[in-house]
């Protein structure tokens, strides 16, 4: 975070990738939770819910924290288009 | 009385305040408590005032009650601690007082 | 809150100190106004109630209420589509109806125009005229819609209370001594006072901090985050049945049989519930296919989302009821209802307010020392810390003197002017917005004592104008016992004297040249209590 200081494209680039793809990776990876729980369908997709804001704070914390961007922004980006992938593919159980 | 949580945590942190030394040293009142007196007293005052806010309030509510008075009570004693903070660590002997008293009479009536 | 250096990786600590002071700076200035319009938002009902003191009704059970505002839909809508009834309480007085009309029949035709809701006497069923206003449902509104069209309020603020969820993460890293440092206030010692002010506020109160935040991300979690629903069920009206029970859907049979009588099942569903019901919705009311569901009401317990039950309207059978909810379901719920409140009885409720102030405290006191921490002595301030300077005291200062227009308007303007409501909303929003402006044209530390001073007369005003405008002033509740407005009335001027005290503070160094921007800083310290005061 500390030499992107300097850099003005590169904060953008962690500030939009810790908002907006932080969104992403956290409502993907709930959704997934949500899908494959092996508990009641409305408990699981609750409980996916109440704890995505949680995962999304870490999310934006570690963004900021990982000095390096490439390695937060594939990560975090990774993690959005793989686990909407999975739920894509797994299709609504219900 | 429905107080009581609230007086009897603002005792128990008056007793933490009482252990840190700057403010032993800030007051500077003879006969001080021991500090791990002060600790002990501290844990059965919130102790108590927990379980008046479970009686008042009933289990579910009281916990909120409880953690929502503690919480609260601090604030007008670093208020008090800030200005007065001699004023601010005797109110918390009133709140005991009154707190216990009232625990004491609920449990007679 | 040091840059970390270039050229080596920052620790932990490091990295969240600099997260938690952009975020709280970017974050604040909304924050702050979602913090002291949701604590206001705790006496919601109240504020309405002492914003048109023409209605004072006596309270009634709720059988009574519900037999009474039935009897007034039979005599004016009685081939509704759909009957709402809100049931009074302690805390409101009136019976609320709102009414759905049945469309035209017919490929072609229009929706029926929506009707407004009413209020009824719940003694009489009378329909009950009064100034109209938003009342205390403005502050309850703006707290999460930030008076900007659905949806961008609403993502707005959701995305505001993220940062204040990163921002208490990251605090309470920061943070080396949180409790050594619990006692410690220092007063008149420039920048060591904010931090001290700061951290005391944060940490005394970091549990409800915590949990206020989260919990108000849940409440609009629907809307935040309802990817997970999406990844479940291909319709989401599935979701809502699993979890909150089945709409009944019959569709209306035109065969006219009169509406059962609904005080027993006013009666019935209490006694299941062993608490009473709050809402109730008749379907078709008057047709062979009525039915009446009763929704629990939240001041029971801490679930906010109580159960509902379904009675046919025709002869009062208990059709169904909505299903228990699993443990999710109820942590959500229960989420739902530390946020709101509603379980909370008078001793909580002002639990809470002051909670709440201590976290208005909070972002005041953070915002504060932001531009505190970046004042260099000798060195004119750059841009952007004047422009801070300017918005601190913009949200810190004049937001209160905007929220004491808006009741000042209430009082002022002419009971029965048309479109008043909105004209005390507009009020507000000029004189929060335009004091800000105008105070750009004083110099900073002249300008936080003069408009708290301007704060502090408009509440110190309101109890004298109510007397003058009103039958409820100050001493004639005090003879008659009316506890709502005699609270009222002193708490405004409890706000006033503190916003009093503020300006006094703000006032009092005076600025000499060599120690100015010293003193400039010294003199926004009493700006906790500003902020307590509203």
């Amino acid at each position: 975070m500390a030499g992107s200081l300097l850099n003005g494209s590169r904060m953008a680039a962690r500030t939009i990738t810790a908002i907006v793809g932080g969104y992403a990776a956290a409502a993907g990876s709930v959704s997934l939770l949500a899908r494959v729980l092996p508990i009641d369908r409305a408990e699981a997709t609750i409980w996916a819910m109440t704890l995505s804001f949680l995962l999304y704070a870490a999310i934006i914390l570690w963004a900021f924290h990982e000095i390096r961007l490439l390695r937060v922004a594939g990560i975090i980006w990774g993690t959005a288009i793989g686990s909407t992938a999975c739920v894509l593919l797994l299709g609504p159980a219900l | 009385m429905q107080l009581e949580p609230f007086l009897l945590s603002y005792a128990g942190f008056a007793s933490i305040a009482l252990t840190t030394q700057r403010i032993r040293r800030n007051i500077a009142m003879p006969n001080l408590p021991k500090i791990g007196a002060l600790r002990i007293f501290a844990a059965i005052l919130f102790s108590l005032a927990a379980s008046r806010a479970v009686d008042h309030f009933g289990a579910e509510k009281g916990w909120v009650a409880f953690i929502g008075m503690v919480c609260l009570s601090a604030v007008p004693l670093v208020l008090m601690i800030s200005r007065w903070p001699r004023v601010g660590v005797s109110a918390g002997l009133g709140a005991v007082i009154v707190g216990l008293g009232a625990m004491l009479l609920n449990g007679a009536g | 809150m040091t840059k970390p250096q270039a050229d080596t990786a920052p620790s932990v600590r490091q990295s969240m100190a600099w997260i938690h002071g952009w975020l709280g700076l970017i974050a604040g200035w909304i924050l702050f106004a979602m913090f002291l319009t949701g604590t206001a938002s705790y006496f919601r009902p109240e504020i309405t109630r002492w914003m048109q003191p023409e209605i004072d009704l006596a309270q009634v059970a709720p059988a009574i209420a519900a037999d009474t505002a039935v009897a007034h839909l039979q005599k004016v809508a009685p081939s509704a589509e759909q009957w709402f009834i809100t049931l009074p309480d302690e805390r409101t007085t009136a019976t609320r109806i709102f009414i759905r009309d049945r469309p035209d029949p017919g490929p072609n035709a229009k929706p029926a125009p929506r009707r407004p809701e009413m209020r009824l006497d719940p003694k009489s069923g009378e329909e009950v005229t009064a100034r109209e206003t938003r009342g205390g449902e403005h502050f309850y509104r703006f707290h999460f819609q930030l008076q900007i069209p659905h949806p961008w309020g609403r993502w707005l603020a959701g995305l505001c209370a993220m940062a204040m969820l990163t921002a208490i993460i990251s605090g309470v890293i920061t943070h080396k001594r949180i409790f050594v440092d619990f006692f410690t206030l220092r007063w008149s010692k420039g920048q060591r006072s904010w931090l001290d002010a700061h951290n005391a506020s944060a940490v005394l109160a970091l549990p409800f901090h915590a949990m206020i935040t989260y919990t108000g991300l849940i409440t609009l979690v629907a809307m935040y985050m309802p990817w997970p629903i999406a990844a479940n069920y291909k319709d989401p009206a599935t979701f809502e049945t699993a979890v909150f029970g089945a709409e009944p859907e019959e569709e209306y049979s035109g065969r006219f049989i009169p509406l059962t009588p609904v005080a027993p099942l006013v009666a019935d569903a209490s006694r299941e519930w062993g608490g009473r019901p709050a809402t109730m919705t008749v379907r078709n009311p008057n047709d062979a296919t009525a039915t009446i569901t009763l929704f629990q009401s939240a001041k029971d317990r801490l679930n906010a989302r109580g159960g509902s039950i379904v009675y046919s309207g025709v002869d009062g059978r208990r059709l169904s009821a909505s299903p228990p909810p699993g443990p999710g379901a109820e942590t959500a719920g229960v989420m739902l209802g530390l946020h709101m409140g509603n379980f909370a009885g008078p001793l909580l409720r002002w639990t809470y307010f002051f909670l709440g102030l201590t976290g208005t405290a909070m972002v005041g006191t953070g915002l504060v020392l932001w531009t505190v921490k970046r004042k260099r002595p000798n060195a004119a301030p750059f841009f952007g810390l004047r422009l801070a300077e300017r918005l601190n005291l913009g949200a810190i200062a004049c937001l209160p003197a905007g929220m004491a227009a808006f009741l000042l308007a209430n009082r002022l303007l002419p009971a029965s002017m048309p479109g008043r409501a909105d004209i005390e909303v507009s009020i507000m929003f000029w004189t929060w917005f335009g004091l800000a402006a105008v105070a750009c044209l004083r110099p900073i530390h002249r300008a936080w004592a003069e408009t708290l001073a301007l704060a502090a007369i408009a509440f110190l005003a309101l109890p004298i104008v109510s007397v003058l405008t009103t039958t409820r002033g100050l001493p004639t509740s005090l003879q008659k016992g009316d506890w709502l407005f005699i609270s009222f009335d002193l708490a405004m001027i409890a706000t006033g004297a503190l916003l009093g005290f503020a300006a006094w503070r703000a006032a009092q160094s005076a600025p000499a040249p060599v120690r100015q921007r010293k003193q400039a800083s010294d003199a926004v310290q009493p700006l906790k209590e500003a902020a307590d005061a509203a």
